[in-house]
């Protein structure tokens, strides 16, 4: 096994980050998503599971008028590059393995329920939000629109508040 | 001018190409550990804040300076919407969520593909609650659409312009990046951030320059306008006019080389205007959709408005925007002396003796009444401002 290289530098990579968000905006007048991704796939999904069902959903319907294929969407297409750079990057710094990441306090089973809980809760969340940490926050503050400082601040603050109810999942 | 929108099928290999740095990025910088990121909120490892914050200031750094030469249109892209009570809402669930799952939904999916168990139950979670929302959203609907703010940005918000809110930003980022080391350093014994002290000193001194120099930028829009609001704004450029007998003539012999820019209220256009003109506001000019629609092969421009000093500096403001001077033309005497001299003639009682005097007289008299039939046949006036549109975007 090979030993994990260090992760970039904070600074270096923010300041990347932050210009493929100028980059991305130059091009096509909108940021990152993430969130966005999984709302299509989900709704894929669901028209190839149940198609006649998934017509009648109100949200899937309105969502169709405007995406006539939720698959051939720039969303989608970013997550297929985030998935393969991910992994790259976990490739060449040896960081690629299966494991069950938790704090040293709770059993793997506890941490994968709470993985799924707060998944779950972040998918929802971001649907008000109309976009998660990527598209709501990072990019909305990007255009400073007060609705990505607002969201951002939100987001974190709360963060902030409950983080100790749940110090044990972690610390 | 961006942005450029490219072509569709090349658009979604961008974003293969953009997705690609996203998440390599991402994984680099150490957000593929679900440790790593809610030590932001357990005050051991600040990373996610380091990189987060620099990402944000270094965008909103890189869109000024666009905007600044005139790269960038920024009536055009996407700014986030603000739904009130939606996004405070979303936001203490997200915020929840990423405490209890210890991922957010680009930093689960990017985990995922390194082979973190944990986050790819997150991805799943965040599908489930997506599936939630969908199925549910009839009973949720009216918190999501309701308490519309419109898309306001904060530094108009507060008051100031968009140079000043970046230098601000960028300071406060860096104040508190000095912070959180000491928060790491207290509770902890030792920061997270690896930056050599030195380097990190330097790269202050870099951000120092920068946001200093932000603080006096505007985008090329916001620059132009104030300066078109001076009095003596465009004084000593030289636009080329044209009289109301000549568009007259022109258009008795039905010229279509004409195209006409009315700068007067939306009201007074739509009852009386010259033919197939164009109703705009100074603000609309600075588009570039504006720039397609004047700037057309073997056509010229006329601006004209209520006051002749005003088209002037329409037109000269118009020019430093870029469009062609050669095309450009404004109305000898504004609307009012059209309507006057052409639409509305009185012959007066004693002729003047010069000739060319005398049949400009007679031919106003004559073909008068008949310009004023064209301009009434050229109904329907469509209010045509072309706005940019906005990018259509975001990420629900």
């Amino acid at each position: 096994m090979r030993e994990e290289k260090k992760y970039m530098n904070p600074y270096l990579a923010g300041f990347l980050l932050g210009l493929l968000i100028v980059v991305t905006i130059y091009l096509n007048g909108d940021g990152l998503g993430a969130s966005g991704a999984v709302k299509n796939t989900v709704i894929g999904a669901m028209e190839i599971v149940a198609p006649q069902a998934s017509q009648q959903v109100p949200y899937v319907k309105k969502y169709s008028a405007t995406h006539p294929n939720p698959w051939k969407t720039w969303l989608i297409w970013e997550a297929i590059g985030l998935i393969i750079g991910a992994f790259v990057s976990g490739l060449v710094s040896g960081r690629n393995k299966f494991v069950v990441e938790r704090g040293p306090r709770i059993s793997s089973k506890t941490r994968l329920v709470a993985a799924f809980i707060g998944g779950m809760l972040f998918g929802i969340g971001s649907q008000f939000g109309r976009g998660c940490t990527s598209g709501a926050a990072l990019d909305g503050m990007a255009v400073f629109s007060v609705a990505g400082f607002l969201v951002t601040f939100v987001i974190f603050g709360t963060g902030y508040l409950v983080a100790p109810l749940f110090k044990k999942l972690w610390l | 001018m961006g942005p450029l929108y490219p072509e569709p099928n090349l658009n979604l290999m961008l974003a293969l190409i953009i997705g690609f740095f996203f998440g390599y990025l991402l994984e680099s910088a150490g957000f593929s550990s679900s440790k790593k990121l809610v030590g932001v909120f357990y005050g051991y490892d600040f990373t996610v804040w380091r990189v987060f914050f620099t990402a944000a200031i270094t965008a909103m750094t890189g869109i000024l300076i666009l905007a600044h030469y005139g790269l960038l249109n920024l009536d055009a892209i996407y700014i986030n919407p603000l739904y009130l009570w939606s996004v405070i809402v979303g936001g203490i669930i997200m915020g929840l969520g990423f405490v209890i799952g210890g991922y957010c939904p680009g930093t689960s999916i990017c985990s995922s593909f390194i082979g973190k168990i944990d986050a790819m139950f997150v991805v799943l979670g965040v599908a489930f609650g997506i599936f939630l929302f969908i199925v549910g959203y009839p009973a949720v609907q009216s918190l999501h659409v309701g308490s519309y703010l419109g898309t306001p940005q904060i530094f108009q918000e507060l008051n100031i312009s968009m140079g000043v809110f970046t230098f601000i930003i960028i300071l406060f980022a860096f104040f508190s990046y000095w912070g959180v080391a000491k928060i790491e350093q207290k509770f902890y014994g030792k920061t997270a951030d690896p930056t050599p002290k030195g380097t990190f000193w330097k790269i202050t001194a870099v951000a120092t320059v920068v946001a200093i120099i932000a603080l006096f930028i505007q985008p090329k829009k916001t620059e132009l306008l104030s300066e078109f609001a001076q009095p003596d704004f465009g004084k000593d450029v030289k636009v080329k006019t044209i009289t109301p007998d000549e568009v007259a003539v022109r258009l008795i012999k039905g010229d279509k080389t004409m195209q006409f820019v009315d700068l007067r209220k939306p009201d007074e256009f739509k009852k009386l205007a010259l033919p197939f003109a164009i109703n705009a506001k100074v603000t609309n000019l600075c588009g570039m959709h504006m720039k397609n629609v004047l700037n057309q092969f073997g056509k010229i421009t006329i601006f004209y408005a209520n006051d002749e000093n005003f088209e002037k500096k329409v037109a000269v403001l118009a020019m430093k925007i870029g469009y062609e001077p050669q095309n450009l033309y404004i109305l000898k005497g504004g609307f009012p002396a059209f309507k006057k001299n052409i639409l509305e003639f009185k012959m007066p009682a004693v002729l003047p003796k010069d000739a060319v005097a005398r049949d400009t007289y007679y031919f106003r008299a004559e073909f008068g009444p008949k310009v004023l039939e064209i301009l009434k046949n050229s109904k329907p006036r469509k209010v045509v401002i072309p706005k940019v549109k906005r990018a259509l975007g975001g990420c629900g």
